[in-house]
C-alpha cells in the first residue's frame, strides 16, 4: 500500500524539521500514541493504539530515521506489531520551503505493508483510514507549532495546515494547550516522554497533549465524513437524518 | 410398503428446528477452560523467539504453551491420504504442525495456545505473548513459486514443487497431428471458502477416575480422527470417545483431520486434568480452516472437422498451500473430472502441485471438480463458436452412449482405481434439462424480444459427471429392541445432509417398521467404532448399502425366530407393521418387541452357531465410486451499466442412480447450486504479494443471500449404479460443481450484442472483473480479454 501525500505549515522549515526530530512532539502528535522514547540516534520505540474499522488494538513498535538531510529530507521506517497483526512502513518524508520560507510544505511519501488481522478485516478502511491519520498527525503537528510558538512570543501565528489541496479546517475543538483535557493529560505525567525531552523542552511551557481516544474518534469520525460526504450532500444528509430522527421520536410517542 | 423412493420428512428437523440438538459449542461442563490460539500475521517469517512470560503471569491464565513446551508431541500431522500409484509422479509431504516452530508459513498458523478461566482472558493474554519475528518474502503467486530462485516454502525442498502427476489415455500427439482443429487456451480458477454456518470447534474432557478421554468435534470423520488422537496420546483407541455431534455445515474442510486446534486441545486436557473448550471464530477461519481451489489450466483440445473430440492435453498448477496433508485428492479430481460426459480418444494431462504461503488446500465441496468442468466445458463453447457449430451440438456428437458402459478411462481416480464409468445416460439428461429451461423459445422468442428493448439477457447449458460413493468401506449396526423400535448406529458423521432420515428409511423397508420407530446414531465412536467418515459424495451411498445389509440380517434373524416359534416354515413369515405376521394368515403375528426380548432369554441357551438378540452389524465395501451426472442450465440478466449479473431461472436435471429420498437430493442440489453461484459470481478470497488475505470478513468476502439464489427446479433421471445393491449414487456434491461453466457460457450469451468476442476464461467473477473483461475485449476484438492472456 502506498501511503504519500503532502501538508502545508505555516511555519519554517528548520522548526518544523526540529519538531519532526523531537519524540516528545511526535510523541504528542501521532493520534493514539501512547509513549514515545528515543531508543538511539535517530531511533525511538513506542506503543500507538490504532483503530482500523471493526479492529482496534495497541501496536509496539519502532521508529527510525535516517539519512537525515537537515532541513530537507529523511528516510523514515517505522514497525510495529500487535494482537491484530503488523504494519511496516518504508520511505521519504520531504520539507519544502513555501512563502519566501515563512512556510513549510511536508511531503510524505511511504510504502506500508499491514498483516494479520489489521489487514484481512481492516482492508476496506485501510486506505481512508491512513489518510486520516496522517493528517490528524499533521494538523497535531500544527498546533504543537502553533501553541509553541504563542507562548514563547515567536512569530508564528496560529495558522491552519492545509493536506492535501484540501480547504482549510479551522482549528480543532479542545484540542488547545488550555483546555482542562489537555492539561490534565499532561498533568498525569508520561514519564518516557519527559525522559526524552531534551534540556531546552523540559523548560517550555507545555504543549497540547496528544488527542485522547474520544477526541480521536471523534476527529476520526469527522474526517471520514469530510472524507466520504461531499459538501454539497452535507446539509441533504444532516437533513435526513433529522428527518428520521423526528419520525422514531413520532413512533416512540404514538 | 416401501420407505425408499419417498420423500420422508427429515426425522432429525425437530431436534435442530427447536434449538435441541447438541453443537460442539452446547457443550458446557464443570471447570471448563477456554483456549485461545496466537497465530502469525505473517505470511513468511522466521520465528526468532516467543516470550510468553507476560501472558502467563496474567491472573485467570491456566498455560500459555509454545511449539517447545509440546515435546515428543510436536509431530507434523500424518499424511491423510497417500500419493496415488502413477508410474513417474513425484510427491514432497510436508504435513501442518500443531504449533509453528522455526518459522511460519501462512498467515494464521498457531503459534501458542492459552488456557484461561474465559475466552475473553485466554485472548487478552494472548496480546501479550511476544514473537520476534523475521519476515521473509511470501510465495503467493503459482508462477513466480516455481521460478528459480524463490523463496522456499519448505527449505528442505529443493523447490516449491510439491508434487508432479503425468497420466495419459491413448496418444495424444497422433491425435492432435490428425486434428482439423486446435483450440489452445488458459484457464485461471480462483480461491474461497467453504464458510460453513458453524466454525470448527474442539472441546476435551480427561475423565482421571475413569480413565478416559472424551472429545467432542466439528470433524466429518469421527473414527478416524479418535484412533489417530489415540496413537498420539499414547492411549487405548477404546479409552478416547469422539462425538461428533450435530454440526453446521461440513463441505470438506472438516474432513481434513488433525488441525492443530484438533490435536492439541485434548492434549491440554489431559495436562491440565480440566475440560478445555475451542471455538474458532469466524476470523480465525478465513485462515486457520482449509480452503480451496486456484489452479491455472493451460489446456487443449483437438476435434476432427465435425467437431468431434480427437483428443484433449492439460498442464495446470494446482495450489496446495502451505503444506499438503490431503495429498493429491483435489489434483486428482480435476484431472479425472475434466474428461466429463464425452468420448475423448487420447487424454494427457499433467499437474504440479505448488506450495505457497497460504492457507492449506483440502477438498471443499466439489474438490477440485469445479476446474475439471470449467475447462472441458469452456473448450467444447471455444471449439463450437470457433467450428461455427450450436454449443449443444457439439456436445451432443460427442457424449458418450449407453451402451459404452462401463468406461475405462486408463487413469488413475482419487480411489486409487482406475476411472471407469459404472452407469449414465447423458442426452436425456440434457434434453430434460434444455426442456425445463424452455430453451427453444428463449432462443427464437424471449431473447430477441428482450435485446430489442435495451436488456442483456442470456441462456446456458453445460453438463458434467462426478465419481461419488468411493470406498474403502462404512458398517452399521441395526438392532431391535424390546421396545420392538429399531436402533441404526453407524460410523460416518452428519453434518445437516439428512442421514437420520435416509438411513432410517432403508431400515424400516427391511424391518417392516415406521420411519419415526427407528432412531439413528452416526458419529459417536462409543457408539460405533469403524468408519472412514463423510466425504465424496458418500454418506448415502456406503453407509446406506451396509445399513441395508445389517438390516436385512435382522430381518432373517427375526423370520427365522418367528417361524420357530410360530411352527411355520421361515418363507412363510413377513415382517409388517412392527410385527413378524403369517403371510397367508396376518392375524397370526409376534410384535417385533416381543421377539426382541426371545432372542434374548435371561435363561435357557443360546444355540451354538447363534448370536444372541435382533441384532447385526454388517460393512459395504463398493469396488469402486458410482458415476453420478448432470445437466446444469439458466437465464441471466446483466445490467449494462453496473455488469450487476441476476439469475431469472436455474433447472438442475440430476441422475445419483436410484433415488433415495427426493426432498434430500433436492435440499443437496439447491444448497450446491446457491455455494455454486457464491463460487463463480461472490465469493473470492484476495491475497496481496506479501500472502495476507485482504478480505477477512463478510463485510467483504460476499456470500449469497436469498436476494442473488433463484428459485431452483430440479429434474430426476435415474439410472442405477450397479455397483451397490441400492442402486445409488451420491448427490451432495453435484450442485455445486459446474455452476462456473454455465455463468461463463451464459454471460458470454448476455453480452454478445454489446461484445460478440468476449471470452470468459476465469472463474469467480464480479461485476468490476466483468466489466474489466467486456472492456478488453471491445479494445481487442475480443479473445484478448482475461488477466490471463492465452498462451
Amino acid at each position: 500500500m502506498k501511503l504519500a501525500g503532502s501538508h502545508r505549515l505555516a511555519h519554517p522549515r528548520p522548526v518544523v524539521w526540529d519538531a519532526l526530530m523531537d519524540p516528545a512532539v511526535l510523541s504528542r502528535t501521532l493520534p493514539g500514541c501512547e509513549r514515545l522514547e528515543t531508543t538511539g540516534d535517530g531511533a525511538f520505540a513506542g506503543a500507538l493504539t490504532v483503530a482500523i474499522g471493526p479492529v482496534r488494538g495497541q501496536f509496539e513498535g519502532t521508529l527510525e530515521m535516517s539519512d537525515l538531510q537537515p532541513p530537507e529530507r529523511y528516510h523514515m521506517r517505522l514497525a510495529g506489531q500487535g494482537a491484530s497483526g503488523f504494519l511496516t512502513g518504508e520511505g521519504e518524508v520531504r520539507l519544502e520551503e513555501a512563502d519566501g520560507g515563512a512556510a513549510t510544505v511536508v511531503h510524505y511519501d511511504l510504502d506500508a505493508q499491514v498483516g494479520g488481522r489489521i489487514a484481512g478485516v481492516g482492508q476496506r478502511l485501510l486506505d481512508s483510514s491512513a489518510k486520516v491519520i496522517a493528517r490528524q498527525g499533521l494538523e497535531g503537528l500544527e498546533r504543537q507549532l502553533a501553541a509553541r510558538g504563542t507562548t514563547s512570543g515567536g512569530s508564528a501565528g496560529a495558522g491552519t495546515g492545509d493536506h492535501e489541496a484540501r480547504p482549510a479546517t479551522t482549528s480543532d475543538d479542545g484540542s488547545a494547550s488550555s483546555s482542562p483535557e489537555g492539561a490534565e493529560r499532561l498533568g498525569s505525567g508520561d514519564g518516557e516522554i519527559h525522559a526524552g525531552r531534551s534540556a531546552a523542552e523540559s523548560t517550555a511551557p507545555p504543549a497540547p497533549a496528544a488527542p485522547t481516544s474520544t477526541a480521536f474518534a471523534a476527529r476520526f469520525a469527522q474526517g471520514l465524513w469530510q472524507e466520504l460526504v461531499p459538501p454539497s450532500a452535507r446539509p441533504w444528509l444532516l437533513g435526513a437524518v433529522a428527518a428520521a430522527i423526528l419520525v422514531v421520536v413520532w413512533l416512540l410517542t404514538r | 410398503m416401501s420407505h425408499i423412493g419417498t420423500s420422508t420428512k427429515r426425522s432429525e428437523d425437530p431436534r435442530l428446528l427447536t434449538g435441541r440438538a447438541l453443537f460442539v459449542d452446547d457443550v458446557a461442563l464443570p471447570g471448563m477452560l477456554h483456549a485461545h490460539f496466537v497465530r502469525s500475521p505473517h505470511a513468511h517469517a522466521r520465528i526468532r523467539a516467543i516470550d510468553a512470560s507476560a501472558a502467563r503471569a496474567l491472573p485467570g491464565v491456566a498455560a500459555v504453551w509454545t511449539a517447545d513446551d509440546l515435546g515428543d508431541y510436536w509431530q507434523p500431522g500424518p499424511l491423510l491420504v497417500p500419493p496415488p500409484p502413477v508410474p513417474g509422479m513425484t510427491f514432497h509431504q510436508r504435513c501442518q504442525v500443531p504449533l509453528a516452530r522455526g518459522k511460519a508459513r501462512q498467515v494464521g498458523e498457531p503459534l501458542a495456545l492459552v488456557v484461561a478461566d474465559s475466552r475473553y482472558l485466554a485472548e487478552d493474554a494472548g496480546e501479550r505473548v511476544r514473537v520476534d519475528w523475521e519476515p521473509l518474502p511470501a510465495v503467493v503467486d503459482l508462477e513466480a513459486a516455481l521460478a528459480p530462485g524463490a523463496p522456499l516454502v519448505h527449505e528442505d525442498l529443493d523447490s516449491n514443487e510439491a508434487a508432479r502427476v503425468h497420466q495419459r489415455k491413448g496418444d495424444y500427439q497422433a491425435a492432435r497431428a490428425g486434428a482439423a482443429h486446435v483450440v489452445r487456451r488458459r484457464f485461471r480458477y480462483d480461491r474461497g471458502t467453504a464458510a460453513a454456518i458453524e466454525n470448527r470447534g474442539v472441546v476435551a474432557w480427561w475423565d482421571a477416575r475413569a480413565d478416559r478421554l472424551t472429545v467432542w468435534d466439528t470433524t466429518q470423520a469421527p473414527i478416524p480422527v479418535r484412533n489417530g488422537l489415540a496413537a498420539m496420546l499414547g492411549l487405548s483407541e477404546h479409552q478416547v470417545r469422539l462425538v461428533a455431534p450435530f454440526i453446521g455445515g461440513g463441505f470438506g474442510p472438516k474432513i481434513m483431520m488433525f488441525y492443530p486446534e484438533e490435536v492439541v486441545i485434548p492434549w491440554a486436557a489431559i495436562r491440565l486434568g480440566r475440560p478445555v473448550k475451542w471455538i474458532e471464530d469466524r476470523s480465525e477461519n478465513f485462515y486457520a480452516t482449509t480452503q480451496e481451489r486456484l489452479q491455472i489450466h493451460d489446456a487443449e483440445i483437438a476435434l476432427d472437422a465435425d467437431g468431434r473430440i480427437l483428443g484433449v492435453a492439460d498442464r495446470f498448477l494446482h495450489d496446495t498451500g502451505a503444506y499438503d496433508p490431503y495429498g493429491l485428492t483435489v489434483p486428482l479430481n480435476s484431472q479425472c473430472t475434466l474428461i466429463g460426459p464425452y468420448r475423448v480418444p487420447a487424454y494427457d494431462s499433467e499437474f504440479r502441485a505448488v506450495f505457497t504461503n497460504k492457507p492449506i488446500v483440502t477438498p471443499y465441496r466439489g474438490a477440485g471438480r469445479q476446474h475439471g468442468v470449467f475447462v472441458i466445458e469452456r473448450l467444447l463453447d471455444l471449439a463450437a463458436r470457433e467450428l461455427g457449430i450450436d454449443r449443444l451440438e457439439i456436445r451432443r456428437r460427442n457424449f458418450l452412449h449407453p451402451d459404452d458402459f462401463p468406461v475405462e478411462h486408463e487413469i488413475i481416480y482419487q480411489d486409487f482405481t482406475p476411472l471407469t464409468y459404472d452407469s449414465g445416460d447423458y442426452l436425456p439428461l440434457l434434453e430434460q434439462c434444455l426442456e425445463r429451461i424452455g430453451w427453444e423459445g428463449f432462443l427464437r422468442d424471449e431473447q430477441p424480444r428482450r435485446r430489442a428493448a435495451g436488456e442483456l439477457v442470456g441462456v446456458g447449458c453445460v453438463c458434467y459427471v462426478e465419481g461419488t460413493g468411493i470406498g474403502p468401506f462404512e458398517g452399521a449396526r441395526v438392532q431391535v429392541q424390546a421396545s420392538g423400535k429399531v436402533s441404526v448406529v453407524t460410523g460416518i458423521g452428519t453434518q445437516g445432509q439428512g442421514h437420520y432420515t435416509v438411513l432410517a428409511q432403508i431400515a424400516a423397508d427391511q424391518l417392516g417398521v415406521a420411519v419415526e420407530d427407528v432412531d439413528v446414531v452416526t458419529g459417536d465412536s462409543d457408539q460405533f467404532h469403524w468408519g472412514t467418515g463423510t466425504f465424496a459424495s458418500r454418506g448415502a451411498v456406503v453407509a446406506g448399502n451396509a445399513v441395508l445389509a445389517a438390516a436385512r440380517a435382522v430381518r432373517d434373524k427375526a423370520l427365522a425366530l418367528a417361524a420357530e416359534q410360530m411352527g411355520v416354515e421361515a418363507g412363510e413369515v413377513e415382517l409388517a407393521g412392527g410385527a413378524a405376521r403369517v403371510k397367508a394368515d396376518p392375524a397370526r403375528a409376534i410384535p417385533l418387541g416381543e421377539l426382541a426380548v426371545a432372542a434374548n432369554p435371561l435363561r435357557g441357551a443360546v444355540a451354538p452357531g447363534t448370536e444372541p438378540g435382533l441384532e447385526a452389524t454388517r460393512y459395504f465395501g463398493p469396488q469402486r465410486g458410482a458415476t453420478a451426472s448432470g445437466a446444469h442450465a439458466c437465464v441471466l440478466h446483466v445490467d449494462p451499466e453496473t455488469m450487476q449479473v441476476t439469475v431469472e431461472k436455474y433447472v438442475v436435471v440430476h441422475d445419483c442412480g436410484r433415488l433415495l429420498n427426493p426432498t434430500l437430493v433436492e435440499g443437496q442440489v439447491h444448497g450446491g447450486v446457491a455455494q455454486g453461484i457464491g463460487n463463480a459470481w461472490l465469493e473470492e478470497l484476495v491475497f496481496d504479494d506479501a500472502g495476507q488475505l485482504l478480505n477477512a470478513s463478510f463485510m467483504d468476502f460476499l456470500l449469497p443471500t436469498a436476494l442473488d439464489v433463484p428459485p431452483i427446479e430440479v429434474g430426476h433421471q435415474e439410472t442405477p449404479s450397479p455397483l451397490n445393491e441400492l442402486g445409488t449414487k451420491g448427490a451432495g456434491e453435484a450442485g455445486a460443481i459446474p455452476v462456473g461453466p454455465l455463468f461463463a457460457q451464459a454471460l458470454e450469451d448476455a453480452l454478445a450484442p454489446l461484445v460478440p468476442g468476449l471470452e470468459i476464461r476465469e472463474i469467480p467473477l464480479k461485476p468490476s472483473r466483468l466489466w474489466e473483461l467486456v472492456e478488453a475485449a471491445r479494445a481487442g476484438g475480443g479473445a484478448a480479454g482475461g488477466r490471463e492472456v492465452a498462451a
